[in-house]
């Protein structure tokens, strides 16, 4: 398993950036990370691009009353002070059409865009790796 | 001067009533012997056998009736353009295998994935799939209707939704273990972490 580095930019900070690997012609991926507001307002993410992807989405896999579904959700909500997990089974990116395929060395490369009270749009980089796994 | 009918009445009252106690004493031992629990799910009152069903493998060798019979087997459902939540349950599965392989060597456990979603998951696709998570398990696939009538025998609800591109499938998450005879045994729900799922595993195949 290989884990990437803490980054951290000002208020948002982002760990643990994984893409779970997948058979050759999969056409989408789930991506996991780690996202903490150390600030004192919510931030709301609101974009993700990638160089490796045509198309991210954020998504929500929840079960109810026994039932398994997917959502799509416009906005991520990063409480103040808090941690935010995407993880296998929850909330995850959703990677959709690789541009290329991807090989488990590879370094993907994902933009992530939000906003803070609502004013700031703010781009910020961060890398991905490829691995296996449920947690 | 013979019976009177209120008198052959209350006789065959009372060997009415004599028989259904012997049957409830009879059955008493096993009535009051506890069913192991488990932490994630349910195991039936009664194993329920399964109507006919035919399916094919990513081998494309029959999958039916008959394949569930001999070993434990586990049956989920999903489809291979899920990529959160199926390969999740894949490799808790794989994992919890590989332990109850190493540690109760006499028992056999078959995992299955049938896919809800024959239109893009042929035999062939599955083999790709599957075989990249985790070789030992089987794909199973087939005809909507051959599909559509073993997931309603099992009680299981699915429903395919668009989406700008694509379609995912809302479907219900359990999955299902079946015994040696190839009947329903258990359900679980494969959310649970995996530390409890083993746990219900190893209550099952120790005890029955």
């Amino acid at each position: 398993m290989v884990s990437f580095g803490h980054k951290s930019y000002a208020e948002l900070e982002v760990d643990d950036a994984w893409i779970r690997s997948g058979p050759p012609n999969s056409k989408t991926f789930a991506g996991y990370l780690k996202f903490t507001n150390t600030s004192s307002t919510e931030i709301f993410i609101k974009e993700l691009k990638s160089n490796a992807f045509e198309k991210i989405e954020m998504h929500s896999s929840f079960a109810e009353g026994g039932i398994s579904s997917m959502k799509k959700l416009n906005a991520l909500e990063i409480p103040a002070h808090s941690a935010f997990n995407l993880e296998p089974g929850g909330y995850h990116l959703m990677l959709m059409k690789p541009k290329k395929e991807i090989k488990e060395t590879d370094l993907v490369e994902l933009m992530i865009y939000f906003d803070a009270q609502g004013i700031i749009k703010i781009l910020r980089r961060d890398a991905m790796v490829l691995r296996n796994g449920y947690e | 001067m013979g019976m009177s009918k209120r008198n052959i009445i209350f006789v065959f009252l009372v060997l009415f009533g004599m028989t259904g106690l012997f049957a409830y004493f009879q059955s008493l031992p096993s009535l009051l012997q506890k069913k192991p629990t488990l932490l994630t799910g349910k195991i039936l009152t009664r194993p329920m056998e399964l109507d006919n069903f035919e399916l094919i493998d990513q081998y494309n060798q029959t999958f039916n009736n008959e394949s569930l019979e001999g070993n434990w087997t586990i049956i989920f459902f999903g489809y291979t353009n899920c990529p959160d939540v199926c390969p999740t349950t894949i490799y808790k599965l794989a994992e919890i295998k590989n332990e109850i392989v190493k540690d109760l060597p006499s028992k056999n456990l078959d995992t299955v994935l049938v896919t809800l979603d024959p239109d893009r998951d042929t035999p062939e696709r599955l083999d790709e799939y599957i075989g990249y998570f985790d070789e030992g398990m089987l794909g199973v696939t087939g005809t909507y209707k051959n599909i559509q009538s073993f997931a309603s025998n099992l009680s299981v609800f699915y429903q395919r939704i668009n989406k700008d591109e694509g379609y995912d499938f809302n479907h219900t998450a359990s999955i299902f273990v079946f015994n040696q005879d190839g009947s329903l045994f258990a359900t679980m729900s494969p959310a649970n972490p995996v530390s409890e799922l083993k746990d219900d595993f190893y209550t099952i195949l120790n005890n029955f």
